[in-house]
């Protein structure tokens, strides 16, 4: 072939092959998008198959109202996001009638927060989970979270910071590397702990505190979204609600605080850990008789204040006495919250995977009586706290 | 005739197999081994490494000519014929199997864009690859798959290194559902034959075509089983099995931190499209030759191409839906990669043994200590040469 026809062609078929760069058919402008921030899962009122569903948008043109993603819709000028809602079987069918109500198509790729209601039957539950992870356009990585009532007024609080669930996906994001009374689960990890064996998976609590607090409060920013506690899980069912000093036990034994500030009454006074930083190290024995469940924890604090305050130094004894004192103490907290979740049934640790582990011929126990193991396990929890400072020097 | 480098003979051998069953192989594994699936990965690992030595040591008997050709040279040539246009249909349907699989794979990005659109697209750049020749496949490979294998192991290192790696077991279960599962991930080897093809275009020193294989074999072995237990330590291997692509799933939720691209989305489509677009061209010239030396129409060669990339294309049409193609891997591809990577090459290079047949020449079958025994010879005379001189510079 003619050198010159050879490279024209090549030229030619490049251009040709450019044309496929913009996303093929997928192309659409960015004006015709609407992004779905946030989403709530309540049951339908009427029917007990259906869930109710609320999808928040944000507004991108303050105070406008003409540009928002849907065609006359109650976009509110004081608002910067708009919540749409739509009940139907699925989540295929909730966005094909909750589209109806849109000029532009809904994106789901960017889902900062998707709240369930904690009245969410099993399988409506696990029907909404498998559907938001079949879907491919559906961001795993949104973080959940779970209301005692309705979900949809964590998505309707007018927080001061803007869309609720932007607020809530900041606020679990920070979480992820500062644990301590909540704690953050993502999609796909809710998903992923639902399918193994003997793992009880755990949702963060979220209340709004609008409308306990001044429900005729109609001026932006007066609402606020507390976080705090968590709902234990098994088969999407849900088993159990921790309070938030609970959660704090459980992370404790997760090993997951990291710079938090811890109180613990001691006497007549109060000791004041900051800074503390934990690790845990967990390990399950069935070769006795009863199942041991053994943590060890380790704890690192900066001592804060006193229990009789003061803020001169202290003696390395009295120092060593309070370690052990506030050691005794996290280690009952520890243990409460542990024999809690055993009344349960609920293996929030993972214990079941550290046996798997080592026994993988055991897949079959596991699945059938790992619940039963939980229950009846000792367990066995030490504390090593280590306070690096020996005073309250100001 | 152009020669390959070392680097681009394991590129060109690295991207000739995986992208079969790359995306679902984690799926497999579990479902042919449940929770040895781990195990299987390894085990087909070291199928793997037996598949490249004996693939080696007939590229080590035949140097000089194609390996369309060596069947004509071991069982004759009429027979020798038959036996090589037997790789054609396993290799069109396997090809046609992958595309289908990278279709899928695209479509989750691109939901709009009928995957029909996106094979052709693809296999057109491919076609024209195979109709530029090896030369250009192996630059192409030496390339993008440096780069592929870089962002699979940082993606899969980094979710392994963060994580309490508990979802590693520690033992088998059982040793024959372990070997079941190795044998029913075979065809993830499919397409290590490509490397008889490259046995004119490269240099055979020292018998690099038998380390060759073997380094290309333990690199690719590395990154299977890297990704299986990343994607069995990020999902759990109970999770794996409701996942059509594991591989993929995986990737999308690993965000590495620190690094620029935050969406993993955008890259895990170039890459795959890279990785694939390779491989197509791979094998849509290794079969347009093979059909050339069995017609003896060599000098039509790069015509043929396009026959292949149609006849690909075609039978793509006609996979409906994944649980067919999953059939289709299990039921044909799984006995077909048998008969092509084991069965019939072990029995082709021990006939050539027992027949005596081979076309590299005595000197070039010379191991290392021969060759230093050789280099010894020609120094001792050098010397010797030297030493007469100097005895005779006196005068």
């Amino acid at each position: 072939m003619n050198i010159h026809l050879k490279n024209g062609s090549t030229i030619v078929f490049c251009i040709f092959a450019l044309l496929g760069l913009p996303g093929c058919w997928d192309y659409q402008k960015i004006d015709m998008r609407s992004s779905m921030i946030g989403m709530a899962v309540d049951p339908a009122p009427d029917d007990p198959k259906q869930i109710k569903v609320t999808f928040q948008f944000p507004e991108m043109s303050q105070g406008g109202g003409e540009d928002g993603p849907m065609a006359g819709a109650e976009a509110s000028s004081t608002k910067s996001y708009t919540n749409l809602h739509a009940v139907g079987d699925s989540l295929a069918d909730i966005a094909r009638k909750m589209q109806l109500q849109m000029d532009r198509n809904i994106d789901m790729s960017d889902i900062r927060c998707i709240v369930f209601s904690d009245q969410l039957s099993q399988v409506q539950l696990k029907g909404i989970t498998e559907d938001l992870m079949r879907d491919t356009k559906v961001d795993k990585l949104g973080f959940l979270a779970v209301s005692h009532g309705t979900a949809r007024d964590v998505l309707d609080a007018d927080v001061p910071s803007g869309a609720p669930s932007d607020a809530l996906g900041k606020k679990f994001s920070i979480n992820s590397s500062q644990r301590g009374y909540s704690l953050s689960q993502r999609l796909w990890e809710f998903w992923r702990d639902s399918t193994r064996p003997g793992v009880a998976p755990l949702i963060p609590v979220v209340a709004s505190k609008t409308a306990d607090a001044d429900t005729e409060g109609q001026a932006s920013g007066t609402g606020v979204l507390e976080t705090g506690g968590a709902e234990v899980y098994q088969n999407y069912k849900p088993m159990l609600r921790l309070s938030k000093d609970e959660t704090f036990a459980l992370n404790l034994l997760d090993g997951n605080v990291k710079n938090m500030g811890i109180q613990i009454p001691l006497g007549e006074g109060v000791l004041t850990l900051v800074e503390a930083h934990d690790s845990s190290h967990l390990r399950c024995d069935l070769s006795g008789p009863k199942p041991v469940m053994e943590a060890h924890i380790h704890v690192q604090a900066v001592l804060g204040r006193r229990p009789s305050g003061g803020p001169e130094s202290i003696s390395p004894a009295k120092l060593s006495q309070l370690q052990k004192e506030a050691a005794a103490y996290m280690q009952l907290e520890m243990t409460q919250t542990f024999r809690k979740l055993q009344e349960a049934g609920t293996d929030v640790f993972g214990f079941s995977r550290m046996y798997l582990q080592g026994h993988p011929e055991k897949e079959q126990f596991v699945k059938a009586n790992w619940n039963e193991v939980f229950k009846q396990a000792i367990p066995r929890i030490t504390v090593d706290l280590h306070i690096s400072s020996k005073g309250s020097l100001i | 005739m152009y020669k390959l480098s070392m680097i681009q003979v394991i590129s060109v051998f690295c991207t000739s197999f995986l992208p079969l069953l790359f995306w679902l192989y984690p799926r497999y594994a579990v479902q042919s081994a449940g929770i040895d699936g781990q195990w299987a990965v390894v085990g087909v690992v070291l199928l793997g490494l037996y598949v490249a030595w004996i693939h080696g040591l007939l590229n080590l008997r035949f140097p000089n000519i194609s390996g369309a050709d060596v069947p004509s040279k071991v069982y004759g040539r009429f027979l020798g014929k038959i036996i090589t246009s037997m790789y054609m249909p396993g290799y069109v349907l396997f090809l046609s199997i992958s595309v289908y699989s990278f279709s899928i794979t695209l479509k989750s990005f691109l939901p709009l864009t009928p995957r029909l659109a996106t094979v052709i697209g693809i296999v057109l750049v491919s076609a024209l690859g195979a109709i530029y020749g090896l030369e250009s496949i192996a630059r192409v490979a030496s390339i993008f798959f440096p780069v592929t294998l870089f962002v699979i192991f940082i993606t899969y290192g980094f979710s392994l290194i963060n994580s309490n790696l508990m979802g590693i077991y520690l033992h088998p279960v059982s040793i024959t559902k372990t070997m079941y599962g190795s044998a029913q991930l075979l065809p993830v080897l499919f397409g290590i034959n490509m490397f008889l093809l490259l046995s004119p275009y490269y240099d055979h020193l020292r018998r690099n075509s038998v380390w060759l294989p073997l380094i290309g074999m333990g690199i690719s072995g590395s990154t299977l089983i890297l990704v299986y237990l990343g994607t069995a330590q990020f999902v759990g291997f109970q999770g794996i099995l409701v996942l059509t692509h594991p591989t993929e799933f995986v990737m999308q939720l690993v965000r590495v931190p620190g690094i620029l691209i935050e969406r993993f989305g955008v890259v895990l489509v170039i890459l795959v499209t890279l990785f694939q677009g390779v491989f197509i061209s791979n094998h849509l010239w290794g079969i347009s030759l093979t059909i050339s030396k069995v017609f003896d129409i060599e000098k039509k060669q790069k015509w043929l191409v396009l026959p292949v990339a149609t006849a690909v294309v075609g039978i793509f049409i006609f996979i409906p839906n994944q649980q067919v193609g999953d059939i289709i891997v299990q039921r044909i591809l799984v006995p077909l990669s048998w008969l092509y990577l084991i069965i019939e090459p072990t029995f082709k290079l021990l006939l050539s043994y027992v027949r005596r047949v081979g076309t590299a020449q005595p000197e070039k079958y010379a191991t290392r200590r021969e060759e230093e025994s050789s280099y010894q010879r020609r120094a001792r005379q050098s010397t010797s040469r030297v030493s007469s001189r100097r005895t005779k510079s006196p005068r």
